[in-house]
């Protein structure tokens, strides 16, 4: 569209020349970067940090990206996530004779990457987890098999790369090795890199001319160097100069267009500029604001104070108080064109959310509370074993705490209901797991809730954290129209996530069973395992009841919102395996058919199901709910299936036991609940 | 001796009247359910949802490959059925008169009055869908996956008078090397149909090599039978047929296409006849035009935000303005018009759109919400009981770990 439009406007300028120019963009820039920077592996000489408050202006600057207006560090950390898989980077800097290691996080990085483009190309920025990568690029490996590259390591490397990762973008995701998954993303991630570490070069260098063939009518005295705002100045004589007489398109003229044609190309990515009143509601990059200003007269005015303020910025980057002038000029501008359906207040939100690190937090509460809890168990009637139970109590309560702030606020900053992606029920279904795992220790004080409590807690946010790295995209994300705020929708995806969050946890309680009977704990004490096994099953009604109703509201919802009840969509038939499997369970009870071992070893493949339900069958890639491919959940789904097959060998193992040993019985008589 | 009859008459309906109600039963039957489910799921990564909903799920019986081994299983009907009368007789029945357990028999009923929306559903309702340019207006639904033989006499400006029509139901179920006569006292031939494929492509003669085709073209060209698509909607269905004049005996070969723009015209003494291969299709009691269609994405992204259509409803004179847009759709006369998807892709600002509604009418269909709250409220009595009786106990066993 750009370019097009930009043809039409210098129609003089051959088609090759454009075409040409946008492949060459990227790598132009960069080529001319890397003449003044050799690779560093070794350490890069001194780092001076960004100042505290400069980061924090940053950090708040409003930026469109995916549809919806975040933090300038949301954007920051999404894009380190991609290319580097932490949200801190570890810089080796010499100091003398030593090496010292430097962490700055996203936005000082992205601020590095804007404004200090030569030295961030020998950022440690890409994480390849396997060295085979390096390898088919043609380069020398570093001696780890998982290791980070710099830009400047990489680069030699650029042109394998590219044909690689269009080669292997063409295969379907599922379909790739590992390595061409790997290939493809670093393809993605190192020209994302490229956007990023140009988009500020258009007022960093300029455009340079040789002063041989520019008409001086236009450009005056010839000098080395022509500013681009100098140049969207003069538009309309340059188009009635090219219009006007082809024969004067001097080699100088087309570089300078070849030049001009890498700006607006590699200027883009980085929505940083609400739009003019009226105009949509698209935000726009900085090559954007140039492309409007050399089309629209009306707006160059407006573009050229916008791009005056980048000028203003790169230029200053030496200067800390300048520096600091220009950020403050270019931060209140933004603020003040920000759009008023836009609120502020929610992306300050935004910022504190991440910064507070709740879900981080949880986790560490929860591995303490696992602590605890383990060290209690070592003399579980000492006053010791009290003391590390109140301990593991703690804990627990105050991991969940943080979790549940952690959703409250992911729910006011995007106005809507706690799950909309597969991030939001791995919170969701975690924070109910320790509640209703928390509210049965209250019940009965047995330390199997508590347990169950810290473990789910603690998986729960090690998944969610893991998630984030692998699939390292904004979690806050716009919503698809179907998916709209509609109230069968909303009650159905909580209720379900809640049978999914029940089920999950009667799993949970039936390992605690099985080791405990593996290991004689509390050995002899019959009531101990009857009360474990009503607790389980007691969570399995619960989890049937909102799994069935969670069903049925989802088929509500189906047919209120595309004419069909019910339509054996995977996604559908997996909630539905756990509704029968649970039915199953509790009839096979009723009827005498399974006991105390029948029951919590039925729990754990009940658990296998629910884990089909929520992960599996979105890589089906079939139905309406193919929507959450994730590379690298099979592997994961199949290590937790044979694990919970392993699992369930105990159980075998038990029952044939007690096929030798009569007494050694503890199976309940009737229902237990 | 007739005594003995009586009682073997006797002991076998108390045999069939206890595995009818059994626990063992229902057990026995939803964990068949869950393999064809799994099963059923797990092929659709091979075949489209359709068949396998129509192999799997509305079916007696299924047999499923797993890899070599091919594995019987009741299908989805033969299971339901068990299911409807298990739960009729073992819960609602036999144990009606239990009334401490109020919330069992109420949440039994839900699931059995569930089941019997999923019946009255798949026999009783229909659906199909309306697919209308902006400044467009039709009283017609076409269907997903029927195809129809439409023949009508061409009038004086070359406009079709009413067609007589084919339905899919007498042919759909052809083989392809089976071949079916169709007669009517009003048309001036017969209608011989063969060869009809649910999925075709038209090919030029010698586009294929010579076996792998029907060795009698028609004009040069012939129709190619493909497997069907993942989504059966995209199937396009074909057929060769014989038109056989009954005064003459003279036979016109044609191949009739699912989606060609023009029927195949014959002549017959003085008239003209157009014989057509389209979808099925019926009538709504009412006209819907098509106003304008609205979609915006996400500011900078390909992400739907909206999709709406503002339609004018027109009955008996009356003139009705409406939105319908996702999750948002039209109810009136027993049908219901959901925005199902538009066009064309990659539309520009100025380019003409249109705009697709699935059209449903099921009289089954708000059964489902009832019974979910029939199910709802009797689960949570249930294990509201259950939970108390849970936390009392606790309350006397509860003693230090």
């Amino acid at each position: 569209m750009t370019h097009n439009a930009l043809r039409k406007f210098f129609a003089p300028l051959a088609a090759w020349l454009l075409i040409a120019a946008i492949l060459a963009a990227p790598g132009l820039a960069v080529a001319q970067d890397a003449d003044s920077a050799a690779p560093s592996a070794t350490g890069l000489d001194g780092y001076t940090p960004w100042p505290t408050d400069i980061v924090e202006l940053f950090e708040r600057l409003p930026v469109q990206d995916e549809g919806r207006v975040k933090p300038f560090d949301t954007f920051a950390q999404f894009r380190m996530l991609r290319m580097h898989s932490k949200r801190t980077m570890r810089l080796p800097v010499k100091d003398g004779g030593t090496t010292e290691t430097v962490k700055i996080g996203p936005t000082e990085w992205l601020l590095d990457v804007l404004f200090r483009s030569e030295r961030a190309q020998k950022y440690p920025t890409f994480t390849i987890d396997d060295s085979r990568v390096v390898v088919a690029l043609g380069l020398e490996p570093h001696a780890k098999k998982r290791d980070r590259y710099s830009y400047l390591e990489l680069l030699p490397g650029r042109a394998k790369l590219s044909e690689l990762g269009m080669e292997y973008a063409k295969i379907e995701a599922e379909e790739r090795t590992l390595e061409q998954g790997m290939l493809v993303n670093l393809a993605r991630n190192v020209s994302d890199f490229e956007f990023l570490n140009n988009q500020f070069s258009f007022a960093r260098k300029g455009i340079a001319v040789d002063g041989e063939g520019l008409p001086s009518e236009i450009f005056g005295e010839t000098k080395g160097t022509l500013e681009v705002a100098e140049l969207i100045s003069k538009t309309e004589k340059l188009r009635e100069f090219l219009a006007g007489d082809r024969g004067n398109l001097t080699p100088a003229v087309e570089m300078m267009m070849r030049q001009l044609e890498f700006y607006l190309g590699s200027a883009r990515g980085l929505d940083l500029f609400p739009p003019r009143p009226g105009a949509g509601e698209k935000w726009l990059s900085a090559g954007e604001i140039m492309e409007a200003s050399f089309l629209d007269p009306e707006t160059r005015a407006w573009g050229l104070e916008r791009l005056n303020l980048i000028k203003a910025l790169v230029t200053s980057v030496d200067d800390e108080e300048k520096f600091r002038s220009a950020a403050t000029a270019f931060s209140d501008r933004i603020e003040s064109d920000v759009p008023d359906g836009v609120d502020p207040g929610k992306v300050g939100m935004e910022v504190s959310f991440y910064k507070g690190k709740f879900f981080y937090r949880a986790l560490m509460l929860f591995v303490l509370g696992f602590i605890f809890i383990a060290f209690s168990w070592l003399a579980p009637v000492s006053r010791f074993g009290k003391w590390m139970a109140t301990g593991a109590i703690v804990s627990a309560v105050l991991g969940l705490v943080s979790l549940v702030a952690g959703v409250v606020m992911r729910c006011l900053i995007q106005n809507r209901p706690p799950i909309h992606n597969l991030y939001d029920t791995i919170l969701f279904i975690t924070g109910v797991a320790v509640l209703v795992a928390l509210f049965i220790e209250y019940a009965n004080r047995q330390r199997l809730g508590l347990a169950a409590a810290v473990v789910l807690g603690a998986a729960g946010m090690f998944l969610a954290m893991r998630f984030e790295i692998k699939h390292a995209n904004d979690t806050m994300e716009s919503v698809r129209a179907v998916l709209d705020s509609n109230f069968w929708l909303s009650t159905h995806v909580t209720t379900i996530n809640i049978g999914y969050s029940a089920g999950l946890l009667a799993a949970g309680l039936a390992h605690f069973y099985f080791l405990a009977r593996l290991f004689g704990a509390r050995k002899g004490d019959k009531q101990f395992y009857r009360n474990a096994t009503r607790m389980t099953y007691g969570v399995i009604c619960f989890a049937l009841f909102f799994a069935l109703v969670g069903t049925v509201l989802g088929g509500i919802w189906a047919n209120y919102s595309w004419g069909r009840f019910w339509g054996w969509d995977p996604k559908e038939n997996g909630a539905f395996m756990i509704v029968l499997w649970f039915l199953v369970i509790l009839h096979a009870r009723m009827g005498g058919y399974i006991r105390d071992l029948g029951v919590n070893a039925f729990a754990i493949i009940g658990g296998v199901i629910v884990s089909f339900s929520w992960w599996g069958v979105n890589q089906l890639g079939v139905g309406l709910h193919a929507y959450g491919f994730t590379e690298g959940v099979w592997p994961a789904l199949f290590s937790f299936w044979a694990f919970e097959l392993a699992m369930l060998a105990i159980p075998v193992f038990l029952w044939l036991r007690a096929r030798e040993k009569p007494g050694d019985k503890v199976e309940g008589k009737g229902a237990p609940a | 001796m007739m005594k003995e009859t009586d009682l073997s008459v006797r002991s076998l309906r108390a045999l069939f009247v206890k595995v009818i109600t059994s626990y063992g039963l229902v057990a026995i039957v939803l964990t068949l359910m869950l393999i064809l489910v799994l099963f059923g799921t797990l092929e659709q990564t091979e075949r489209g949802l359709y068949d396998v909903q129509r192999a799997y799920f509305n079916s007696f019986f299924v047999v499923h490959h797993l890899g070599p081994v091919p594995i019987p299983l009741p299908g989805g009907y033969l299971l339901m059925s068990i299911l409807f009368f298990n739960l009729l007789a073992g819960a609602i029945i036999k144990a009606r008169k239990d009334w401490r357990r109020p919330g069992m028999l109420i949440a039994h009923s839900g699931i059995l009055f569930l089941l019997l929306g999923g019946f009255v559903t798949y026999y009783f309702s229909t659906s199909g869908n309306m697919a209308l340019h902006e400044k467009e207006s039709s009283d017609e639904v076409l269907s997903y996956y029927d195809w129809q033989i439409e023949v009508a006499k061409v009038g004086p400006e070359n406009r079709a008078e009413e067609a007589l029509v084919i339905p899919s139901a007498d042919f759909k179920d052809m083989e392809q090397d089976e071949q079916r006569i169709f007669y009517s006292e009003e048309l001036p031939f017969e209608i011989v149909v063969n060869g009809f494929a649910r999925n075709s492509q038209v090919l030029q003669e010698g586009a294929l090599e010579k076996g792998a085709v029907r060795s009698k073209p028609v004009d040069g060209f012939f129709l190619q039978p493909l497997p069907p698509e993942n989504e059966a909607e995209r199937n396009i269905a074909g057929a060769y047929v014989v038109l056989k004049e009954k005064a003459s005996g003279t036979e016109h070969e044609a191949i009739l296409w699912g989606v060609e723009q023009h029927p195949y015209l014959l002549s017959v003494g003085d008239e003209r006849w157009a014989v057509h291969l389209a979808r099925e299709k019926w009538k709504v009691p009412f006209e819907v035009h098509l106003d304008d269609f609205t979609a915006e994405w996400h500011p900078g992204t390909r992400i739907p935000r909206v999709f709406a259509s503002d339609i004018t409803k027109t009955e008996n004179g009356i003139e009705e303005k409406i939105k319908i847009s996702m999750n948002e759709p039209l109810r009136h006369r027993g049908y219901t018009f959901f925005q199902a998807s538009w066009g064309p892709e990659g539309a520009g600002p100025n380019d003409r759109l249109f705009s697709v509604f699935a059209v449903v009418k099921n009289p089954a269909d708000q059964w489902p919400m009832w019974s979910c709250w029939i199910v709802g409220i009797g689960l949570l009595i249930h294990f509201l009981q259950k939970l108390l009786g849970y936390l009392k106990n606790s309350r006397k066993l509860r003693q230090p770990a």
